[in-house]
């Protein structure tokens, strides 16, 4: 019996998805990772896209049904200024027209094989913040060229 | 034909004040406004801060700060933006837990301080302690492995900011 995943689940794969598609086509050496764990694993340059928080929003007033917001943190690791900077501004025009919501899901519980079909879209709602991270002293070598962007992210048709 | 005809004794320069002590109410409002905002900021980094701390024992120094120095400013655009405050007001590793990231990879001596009874315990090395990291030579030669996952307490602050705005102005307009 084939076993269908949350909305919230969803978003963060079909956003991973799309970037890691992307990233495939237009760049090449560079890593993507969706938890801080992972990403300590793999060697610079690396894209980590998690999604951190959901916001519960009302749809109206009266309504029952909610319109969420899903907070992503995507972090970049990249291997000189340059490419930190390349590779963040690549991020955000390739994000900023939005991109295919998947409904995604498994034949079977223990299955590896995820099925995606189109049922929507992702659109960017806001984008918090876009930086440099300055770490100073307490920092390691390999954060040097560190670049956190965070977005706000709501799905639609 | 008619003809409008204006006095203007006294009431125009009435109207003018008038209008004035509209304005400076309306500073006076966004000021204080300004503030309670800053200060419901401050309680949410905090709030995250100390949600997200796993090691019991922690100081509580970086959420005590976000609460004190914590500022909230609206923008000509209608938006807002929301600081930390200054540099000197917080602890050093406030951006390293608010962004995430690697400590140098140097080592140093210490031991994580389970202060049982009140006494430092010296005997747990490495991970094997719970409690807060205390650097000292007597303790053991330690090098960090394992990045730091930031707790993004400003971008957690500025989303929760927005969705209590949105609340705001449907008051507003349903009060009207």
């Amino acid at each position: 019996m084939a076993s269908y995943y949350s909305q919230t689940r969803n978003t963060e794969l079909s956003t991973l998805k799309f970037i890691e598609d992307n990233l495939a086509i237009d760049w090449s050496g560079v890593n993507i990772v969706k938890s801080w764990g992972q990403m300590d694993k793999v060697a610079n340059p690396v894209v980590c896209v998690s999604l951190t928080d959901t916001n519960y929003n009302r749809t109206e007033l009266g309504n029952t049904t909610y319109r969420n917001d899903y907070v992503f943190t995507i972090d970049i690791f990249a291997t000189s200024d340059g490419m930190r900077i390349d590779l963040s501004d690549w991020l955000m025009r390739t994000i900023n027209s939005g991109w295919t919501y998947y409904e995604v899901s498994q034949s079977a519980p223990k299955s590896r094989t995820l099925t995606y079909t189109a049922a929507g879209r992702c659109r960017i709602d806001s984008i918090l913040d876009n930086n440099k991270v300055e770490l100073g002293k307490v920092g390691d070598i390999k954060d040097k060229y560190h670049q956190s962007i965070v977005i706000v992210v709501t799905v639609g048709t | 034909m008619i003809r409008y005809k204006f006095d203007s004794r006294n009431k125009l320069n009435n109207f003018v004040k008038d209008i004035k002590k509209e304005v400076d109410l309306a500073k006076l409002k966004l000021v204080s406004e300004s503030k309670n905002m800053a200060k419901m900021s401050g309680q949410w980094m905090a709030r995250r801060v100390t949600l997200k701390t796993k090691r019991k024992g922690a100081t509580g120094e970086l959420a005590a700060a976000l609460k004190v120095n914590a500022t909230f400013h609206l923008t000509t655009r209608g938006g807002f933006v929301i600081s930390v405050g200054k540099k000197s007001n917080l602890p050093i590793y406030w951006a390293m837990i608010n962004y995430g990231g690697r400590v140098s990879p140097k080592f140093v001596y210490g031991f994580w301080n389970d202060s049982v009874d009140g006494k430092s315990d010296y005997s747990k090395r490495g991970g094997q302690g719970k409690g807060t990291f205390e650097a000292s030579k007597n303790g053991w030669m330690m090098t960090p492995r394992s990045p730091i996952k930031g707790f993004h307490y400003i971008a957690y602050a500025y989303s929760r900011m927005r969705q209590y705005m949105k609340t705001i102005k449907i008051t507003k307009i349903g009060k009207k």
